[in-house]
């Protein structure tokens, strides 16, 4: 059916078509109508009132343009009469496409040729002037159009490549004469791509590298580090192979961090000095004697932290928990610089002389320096600590299993039968309040202090039930009488669904300790000793 | 359901694609005379029927009259034959179209001794019908065309005088005036009566007319123009004179110059009362060793002051006028190189400046000389390089350096300079000379063009 349609449909719209092709060809637009006659012979090719209807509307048009032609050419108005010619030669190539030839006037030839011959020639000398002025836009177009009539109009095609090209060749050597190398560059790479023999571009991108080049490397000797990466860059960015502009380059942009870096090692900002050396062999691979000095920073800016953990009374094992965890958290991170000792031997012998009294112990301070390089201590102490593993809390609880009954009338009665179910609860937790601090080896000072506390807890609350649990009802109880509780069903049901599963007290410490213990080692890792 | 949609679309469709309807036939002039429905086409006359609407057109008399007449002037048909001056001066098929259209237009706005026959009409329509008889037609044409040879022949005789009296514009404008004259019969084999019988108009006319227009002789100065490329700094003025073929001046001409440097250019001038007109030669730069300067009457001018009709202007167009030519040379500068070339204020060569230079002038043509007083030009160059800065045994230096070109006489007709060319060397001294290779590039792509548009 749809086949049918549009097949009808078509067949109504090339019928329209050439209706409108009789109305326009009546009222004397040829053009049109062919036009249209064109349009119903690619619906229904080959139709016969069609094709007639286009020769007859397409002759008619042809001698039309042929009058006008041959009125232009008389008023010598040459470029009406070629364009005229040439618009007509498509019309009829397009009506011989769809197998309709017409009948053609070939004296329109001769006046075409003879306009061209006049016409062309004016407009080549206009280009040559025109070049001569330097107007290389006006050039382009009048050689452009020279060309769409007759390519091979003389030197045409000479002409236009060189009023396409030569204001970009001049723009170029305008930038090279101002000293701005690169944009000289460019434009020239515009020519040499449309033509790389266009007269000496391609020597002079050479040129304008070699400069620019030149240019980087006064400033790398002036030490204008900055301007020299910007220019060697350039370079290096179109020419990688240039000889030499890569090291200079890589100079250029690292010679400044390198000589910051040795600066910092000297003044012990080790740390610092690391991070710049690192960068540089990041960038440049081995640049000098930063890889040497890269290592004798690493070695200097060496951090070892003693790590002193406090007591938990009647919790020992908790504390050992919380000491493993923050040394692993710390560890993790993998800094270059960080350090960590640990004294479980002589640990509260070293807290209580470091933490106890008012101001820190010199003489302690200076063993752990002298004896084991420390830098910093680590202290943790521990306020209150509590881990509670809950019982289990079992609850028999009273509830109706309603059961429907269908009657003998067909109604539905329920017979609710009081049962008894178990209802369970249970809650662990684990919390802590403590704090830490970085204290100086050097001389007590408190580079890091914070109180911090944590709070883990998690419960279970179910009821398991033998019966059917869809029919299982709560009660409730009113002057020691039970009766069903239809309004807390769900209440009941979520009871039945819910998990029995509950993390364990030391589940909860352990990521109490792991909440902790991460807030501290982030604030010892990014503390900064140059800083 | 979706059957009925179906048969609805398809009935919709068949209703869309119905012709509309037929409209009834007019038969409003069925009861109008023979000539409406068919023009007369009676061999002794030429015909005009004309209609116009009466609706909403207070003048459908005159626009049926004016379509009566067109279309009787239509008939009447222009014929070039064979003796004509179009035949005998060779103007192409198209020419002779252009011809046939342009005495139809003029018959038509001429046309008289035509006769109302009848006119008719009904409640929409206004006919009327024309008729001019054939022979009463050819009695006006004789008449036209003798009216015409005695206007033309009594303008060819004032042409003809001012031509002996050696007043040449005059003698073109009446040469023009008599030419227009008889315009419309140029189609036509127009016959005179001589001493020695009958004889063709217009071919002579035309010829008489090429004829005063080829006897114009331009005289230059020189038989070669020599230009020394460069040496012209202002506009020059060459005097050219015009004279007929006894060599008496020719004054009043239009003249045309074109130059073969400067395409699409061209200068108007007039001959003053010596039949000399001036030509003015810009500072200029030639591509090439040899050059012309041609000069001719300007034709075109002299037809489109004398004369509007297309016409004329569509047949002197056609006339090819004499054109004269003066040969020019030209002659290449000749420059000597006095370049003095330092590194660090001592002497150097071979530092390749001096080859690129002589290299950039040889590609454009001029000469070299090592003789100065040969030399029109004299490029003198001071170069000396200077120390800069250094680090890690890499040394940089600057360039300074002053172009200066003076003439003949010693005047300084271009001074550039340039300064702080960088050089860069595992030393002052190869810094230095690294530094000229930046002067090169310099010299070629900035000093060398600027030079070339300064002076030439």
């Amino acid at each position: 059916m749809i086949f049918i349609l549009l097949l009808m449909a078509a067949g109504c719209t090339v019928k329209k078509l050439a209706k409108q092709a009789v109305q326009f060809e009546q009222a004397g637009m040829f053009k049109d109508a062919a036009g249209l006659y064109l349009q119903a012979l690619a619906l229904k090719p080959g139709a016969f009132e069609y094709k007639t209807g286009l020769k007859r509307t397409g002759q008619l048009y042809l001698d039309e343009s042929v009058a006008a032609i041959t009125s232009a050419y008389n008023r010598n108005d040459y470029q009406t009469t070629i364009y005229g010619y040439r618009s007509m030669q498509d019309f009829a190539s397009t009506v011989r496409s769809a197998g309709v030839d017409l009948d053609f006037d070939y004296s329109t030839e001769r006046m075409y040729e003879k306009a061209c011959e006049v016409y062309l020639s004016e407009r080549y000398e206009l280009g040559q002037k025109l070049l001569n002025e330097q107007s290389f836009g006006e050039a382009e177009k009048v050689f452009s159009e020279i060309h769409s009539i007759q390519p091979e109009y003389k030197d045409t095609r000479n002409y236009l490549l060189t009023s396409t090209l030569e204001p970009l060749y001049q723009k170029g050597s305008n930038h090279f004469s101002r000293r701005n190398f690169m944009n000289a560059y460019k434009e020239w790479e515009k020519v040499y791509q449309k033509n790389p023999d266009y007269k000496d571009v391609k020597m002079r991108m050479q040129e304008a590298l070699d400069e620019r080049y030149k240019e980087g490397t006064l400033w790398l000797i002036e030490e204008d580090f900055d301007a020299a990466a910007a220019a060697l860059g350039e370079v290096y960015q179109i020419a990688p192979d240039y000889p030499d502009v890569k090291a200079r380059y890589m100079e250029a942009r690292n010679e400044p961090i390198y000589r910051t870096s040795k600066e910092n090692l000297k003044t012990g900002k080790c740390r610092t000095a690391y991070f710049g050396f690192e960068s540089i062999i990041k960038d440049a691979g081995n640049y000098k004697e930063t890889k040497v000095l890269k290592d004798e920073a690493l070695n200097c800016a060496q951090f070892p932290v003693a790590v002193l953990v406090g007591a938990m009374p009647q919790h020992n094992a908790d504390a050992a928990e919380f000491e493993a965890a923050l040394t692993n958290r710390l560890l993790s991170y993998n800094d270059p610089f960080l350090k960590i000792h640990q004294f479980p031997d002589m640990n509260s012998k070293f807290f209580q002389a470091v933490a106890s009294s008012r101001s820190p112990d010199r003489k302690k301070l200076k063993e752990l320096t002298d004896t084991y390089g420390i830098k910093a201590i680590l202290m943790i102490s521990f306020a209150e600590y509590e881990k509670n593993e809950g019982k289990l809390q079992k609850f028999s609880r009273t509830g109706f299993e309603r059961q429907p009954v269908r009657k003998t009338n067909g109604e539905t009665s329920y017979y609710d039968h009081q049962v008894s179910y178990t209802e369970y609860l249970k809650q662990n937790k684990a919390s802590l309040e403590m704090s830490y601090q970085l204290v100086s080896a050097a001389n007590g000072q408190i580079l890091l202090s914070q109180r911090l506390t944590g709070n883990k807890e998690d419960q279970t609350n179910y009821a398991t039930y033998q019966g059917n649990q869809k029919n299982l009802y709560p009660a409730k109880e009113i002057n020691n009488t039970y009766s069903i509780d239809l309004k807390n069903y769900h209440s009941l049901q979520k009871l039945l669904k819910s998990d029995d599963r509950i993390q364990s007290a030391d589940q909860l410490r352990d990521d109490l300790f792991e909440d902790l213990s991460k807030k501290i080692a982030k604030a010892v890792i990014e503390f900064n000793p140059e800083k | 359901m979706k059957f009925y949609t179906s048969v609805i679309l398809v009935l919709s469709l068949i209703y869309s694609c119905s012709p509309g309807r037929k409209v009834q036939e007019n038969n409003l002039i069925s009861e109008a005379p023979s000539w409406v429905r068919q023009t007369p086409n009676a061999a002794d006359s030429y015909h005009g029927v004309g209609m116009a609407l009466k609706s909403n057109q207070q003048d459908y008399r005159e626009r049926a009259r004016q379509s009566a007449l067109s279309e009787l002037a239509a008939s009447i048909s222009v014929t070039v034959s064979a003796s004509s001056v179009l035949h005998q001066f060779e103007f192409d098929n198209n020419y002779s179209e252009f011809f046939r259209d342009q005495i139809k237009m003029s018959t038509r706005q001429q046309l008289e001794g035509f006769e109302l026959v009848e006119n008719w009409e009904n409640e929409e329509q206004y006919w009327v019908y024309y008729r001019l008889s054939k022979t009463k037609w050819e009695q006006i044409r004789q008449e036209r065309i003798n009216r015409a040879l005695t206007q033309s022949q009594a303008a060819l005789e004032q042409a003809r005088s001012f031509s002996e009296q050696g007043k040449k514009a005059d003698a073109i404008r009446f040469y023009i005036q008599s030419l227009e004259a008889v315009r419309n019969f140029l189609g036509d084999e127009l016959t005179i009566a001589t001493e020695t019988g009958n004889k063709s108009y217009a071919p002579a006319l035309m010829a008489d007319f090429i004829n005063e227009i080829r006897d114009l002789k331009f005289v230059f100065p020189f038989e070669t123009l020599r230009f020394k490329q460069g040496a012209l700094q202002n506009t020059t003025t060459l005097d050219v004179k015009v004279t007929d073929q006894k060599g008496n001046p020719a004054a009043g001409i239009p003249v045309i110059t074109k130059f073969s440097w400067m395409p699409a250019s061209e200068q108007v001038s007039f001959t003053n009362a010596n039949g000399v007109f001036s030509i003015n030669i810009d500072k200029f730069k030639s591509g090439s060793s040899n050059g012309q300067i041609s000069s001719a009457p300007d034709l075109q001018w002299l037809v489109e002051n004398n004369s509007e009709d297309m016409l004329i202007h569509k047949l002197i167009d056609g006339i090819k006028v004499n054109t004269f030519i003066l040969p020019v040379e030209f002659i290449p500068a000749v420059f000597h190189l006095s370049l003095t070339e330092k590194n660090l204020g001592k002497m150097v060569s071979n530092t390749g400046l001096e080859d690129e230079i002589q290299k950039l002038f040889l590609q454009e043509g001029f000469k070299l000389t090592t003789a100065i007083d040969d030399a029109d030009y004299l490029l003198e160059a001071d170069i000396d390089t200077f120390t800069g800065n250094e680090r890690n045994n890499r040394f940089s230096t600057n360039l300074n350096a002053t172009f200066v070109i003076k003439n003949k006489h010693h005047t300084i007709v271009y001074s550039r300079s340039v300064e702080n060319l960088p050089g860069l060397g595992d030393s002052y001294a190869s810094a230095g000379l690294n530094a000229y290779r930046s002067l090169l590039s310099t010299y070629r792509i900035t000093v060398y063009p600027d030079i070339l548009r300064t002076l030439f």
